[in-house]
């Protein structure tokens, strides 16, 4: 009786803040004067703004693929390949650009690219440039740096699982048949490897088209995120927001499904993974060549961080590589300053209650799913997983529209929708560590205690939690740290002043000439740090408690 | 009489439809080490976890000391199970696992470290207390599971095929361990195995199952030399089989006629169709042209050092394992005819 009703309020739960504003979106865009209608997704599909915006977002997409694959994929190969001195602590540094978000990096890097900026400076006292040219331009490259720089750990990651799970004697067999790297490659790894690139490739164009931070601070206003993003103020006169969020909707849901399809379906395994060794020993020119190349990439992917910190410390940077004056007073301000107090203080709030919301659901749902028998249980697996091809962007749109005029609405308090729309972002990867963790986890742990007398919370209370508790922990930290710094939900959701998290109030300093983005950018250092660290605790726990804890038997 | 302490009655479990128990009924009395062997599949784990309360039968009941149990959450039954894979605790110490079911009962730290040095003494493991289960061997894990299971003082210990996970001498060191352990502290335990050599060597009762039921409950000698059916004599042994057709009853004495000529048997069994199955074990033939001739030629055989099976093949073509003793074994020579006998009441017969 009390596992039904838990489970029903948990399912309950997830149909009222996840499937009703989704749903509502959905009517909303073919509903217009109380009528059945394609003509909302007519105008916004025949609107010439609105299309190019369609196309731009497009084009971002596909150009950031591209651009991570051209990083990540030899990267991989690199790793997978090559055996160097420093590998394990490089193979770390290249996941590290993932700690600022774009929309942070772009107030440092746009210091570097404007027109007057650090690197036409160097280029002319290079004698490379005779007169400064605008790398940002109208912030489209500015977007597909940034955006390329922050994700090509992903494509990075995807490519080296897949590269670790087949047969290296798969590519052998090619060789010893005659045929040569061009062809080997071509006809045998890449089709090996085509369900993670595709996977890679999925997250990185929904991410790509619906940052939406990136291009605010750019001020490119033709693309579909920044769309939605405006026509929320008027959305009750211009239901143009509506069609198009259905259509971010429409294409993550069918890439998504098209991912699970195609990975699932896949016949392409090669059984058991290689026993010998791959890789191989470089040396001389070669080997100093690849170091090149890794400090290169490694350089190049964290010049928006080191932007952020040299901007954050500058007094004085004009017409200069680095900063001429330096001071430390704007780290000052970021703790006196009214605003970005409210920012921290909010932030913490907001993310702190967030990850308690997240444990709670992480480890119920995922110990439902481990052990219960129960009818609905594929429901609740489905619902709890959504969340996961949801873009910020799309949810926070669905919660403004769905609950205006309640008592949730947002232009009165978004308190208890900000927590909600972090805290259900980051429900699937608590579900995912925690289910993995019971799936780890002996039943007979538990019986055991039962049988020797002890009831329900005892069993929790001395065996079920503390043994599930490493992963748990590890997972409610990094939904900490992302709730942190978490951009689109803050951006659309914090309406007034008194409840800006700390994002929204980087984006609103980072427009304020004078003094803004150096405060801005020492709010964002801070935020990045804070990251840092809680990934770094975060790995530290999941590392070595649970690789010694579920080793026995 | 024995007092019984635990009764399984009319025991039916299924699946998503599929029966895995089916009627399961048996009696296990004070003092008993009782067997419960049979293939892996045949639902003996499943029955095990009905009785220590982790599964629901479908009907039935379960009955501990005149109490029926089978609504009782499995942790107020007070009955111990040693987990197959031990199922200890990795968070906790070895001492900290043995002393959880008593601190759970809330007795006091006193009598706590009193009685869980007792029983680290009756398992022997001094010295290891305060490691975690991680650092210990594999059959001291075992120990730790036998403790923690004991150390409540259960009515009854089950124990799922507990040393399946182990090699084969601490296997058999292990098997010397529990016998010790039974006999020392007097507990009625029953044990769930698909290994017939541990079912023989320690068990007092063996229920011996097939295919989700229980086919014949006897002690070792009476399932060993009258096995219900063929597939209890197999599973328990080693066996030849015949086939045959009684061409003659006189009293309990039956003429068979088979492929290798006439049989003689006595049985008091009834027997009802004439198309029967005779058989007997290795160990039953003698070296001797009596009754019941099997003649033939060595074909290979197996050395067990102080035994020897030998397998001798017959004109018609049928093998027949033979035991003979080690001394004797240089008597027989290939390519020479080698005659057994078999006397007619070491002759098992079985309805075809």
């Amino acid at each position: 009786m009390k596992r039904k009703i838990l489970f029903t309020l948990i399912l309950l739960f997830f149909l009222f803040f996840l499937v009703y504003p989704i749903f509502f979106i959905l009517l909303q865009s073919f509903y217009h004067n109380e009528k059945f209608t394609f003509e909302i997704l007519k105008i916004t599909l025949t609107n010439y703004i609105i299309r190019k915006s369609i196309i731009n977002s497009f084009l971002l997409g596909i150009i950031v693929v591209l651009t991570t694959s051209l990083i990540g994929i030899p990267l991989a190969f690199i790793f997978d390949r090559f055996s160097f001195e420093g590998k394990s602590v490089l193979r770390i540094l290249f996941l590290l650009p993932m700690i600022a978000s774009p929309f942070v990096g772009s107030i440092g890097i746009k210091q570097i690219l404007s027109r007057f900026g650090s690197l036409n400076i160097l280029l002319i006292k290079l004698g490379l440039l005779k007169n400064p040219i605008s790398w940002i331009g109208s912030g489209f490259l500015g977007i597909v740096i940034l955006q390329t720089l922050h994700l090509y750990p992903i494509m990075f990651l995807n490519i080296s699982a897949s590269l670790n799970n087949y047969d290296i004697s798969t590519e052998e067999a090619s060789y010893n048949l005659g045929a040569n790297t061009f062809q080997t490659f071509f006809k045998i790894i890449f089709p090996l490897i085509f369900p993670g690139y595709f996977a890679a490739s999925s997250i990185i164009f929904i991410w790509a088209i619906t940052d939406l931070g990136t291009p605010l601070v750019f001020e490119f206003n033709n693309l579909v995120s920044v769309k939605i993003f405006y026509t929320l103020k008027d959305i009750n006169t211009n239901p143009v927001g509506y069609a198009l969020v259905l259509i971010i909707l429409l294409l993550t849901l069918t890439l998504f499904i098209f991912t699970k399809k195609y990975i699932g379906k896949t016949p392409y395994t090669t059984g058991r993974v290689q026993v010998q060794t791959k890789e191989k020993n470089l040396k001389g020119k070669k080997l100093f060549f690849l170091y090149l190349f890794l400090f290169f990439i490694l350089l190049v992917s964290l010049i928006p961080h080191f932007s952020l910190i040299f901007y954050s410390f500058s007094k004085k940077w004009f017409f200069s590589i680095f900063p001429s004056q330096y001071t430390g007073e704007y780290y000052k301000v970021v703790f006196t300053h009214r605003l970005t107090k409210t920012g921290i203080f909010n932030s913490l709030i907001y993310s702190s209650i967030s990850t308690v919301i997240d444990i709670f659901f992480g480890f119920f749902i995922g110990y439902i799913l481990c052990r219960w028998k129960i009818k609905g249980k594929g429901l609740l697996d489905i619902l709890s997983m959504i969340p996961l091809v949801i873009p910020g962007i799309v949810l926070a749109f669905g919660y403004v529209t769905t609950f205006s005029n309640t008592i949730l609405d947002p232009k009165n308090n978004p308190v208890f929708l900000i927590i909600l729309s972090y805290s259900l972002r980051r429900i699937p990867y608590l579900v995912r560590t925690t289910y993995s963790s019971f799936l780890q986890l002996d039943q007979g742990l538990e019986e055991a205690s039962y049988s020797l007398g002890s009831n329900n919370i005892m069993t929790f209370k001395k065996i079920i939690f503390p043994l599930i508790s490493p992963g748990l922990f590890a997972g409610a930290i990094l939904a900490f740290a992302f709730s942190l710094m978490e951009v689109s939900c803050s951006l659309i959701l914090a309406i007034r002043e008194r409840f800006y998290p700390i994002s929204k109030v980087i984006y609103i300093l980072a427009g304020r000439v004078t003094d803004g983005p150096n405060t801005a950018c020492s709010l964002g250092v801070l935020g990045m740090l804070i990251t840092f660290i809680c990934l770094f605790i975060s790995t530290k726990i999941f590392a070595k408690k649970i690789g010694e804890f579920f080793r026995i038997g | 009489m024995d007092k019984e302490i635990l009764t399984v009655e009319n025991i039916d479990k299924s699946y998503e439809k599929k029966l895995v128990l089916q009627n399961i009924n048996f009696t296990v009395y004070e003092n008993d080490f009782f067997f419960i062997l049979g293939p892996s599949g045949c639902g003996k784990t499943t029955l095990l976890r009905i009785i220590a309360g982790f599964v629901e039968p479908d009907r039935g009941r379960i009955i501990l000391n005149k109490k029926d149990i089978t609504k009782t959450p499995p942790n107020k039954r007070n009955i111990g199970f040693v987990f197959q894979n031990y199922a200890l605790w990795p968070h906790m110490k070895v001492i900290e696992n043995i002393a959880y079911g008593l601190k759970i009962k809330k007795y006091s730290e006193e009598f706590i470290k009193k009685r869980v040095k007792e029983i680290i003494e009756i398992v022997k493991l001094e010295g290891v207390e305060n490691l975690y289960p991680s650092q210990i061997s594999g059959g001291q894990q075992q120990r730790v599971a036998l403790a923690r299971a004991l150390v409540i003082n259960p009515q009854i210990l089950l124990l799922d095929e507990p040393l399946s996970n182990l090699d084969a001498k601490l296997r058999d060191e292990l098997r010397r361990e529990i016998k010790r352990i039974h006999k020392e502290t007097g507990i009625t335990m029953v044990y769930v195995t698909h290994d017939q050599k541990e079912a023989m060597t320690l068990g007092t009762t063996i229920a011996v199952m097939k295919d989700k039921e229980i086919v014949q409950i006897g002690s070792p000698y009476e399932i060993y030399t009258n096995p219900i059916d063929i597939f209890v004599a197999s599973f328990i042994g080693e066996i030849n089989i015949l086939k045959g057709k009684i061409v003659k009853r006189e009293g309990d004495l039956l003429k068979i006629e088979t492929d290798e000529g006439i049989f003689f048997v006595k049985s008091k069994k009834q027997i009802n169709s004439e198309n029967v199955s005779i058989s007997f074990r290795p160990e039953s033939a003698v070296s001797e042209e009596k009754i019941n001739v099997i003649k033939g030629k060595l074909h290979d055989y197996e050395f067990y050092g102080d035994i020897v099976k030998i397998n001798i093949i017959t004109q018609k073509g049928n093998l027949f394992k033979i035991g003979v003793y080690t001394r004797d074994f240089n008597k027989y020579k290939k390519e020479e005819n080698i005659i057994f006998s078999i006397s007619e009441d070491k002759i098992m017969i079985f309805e075809q």
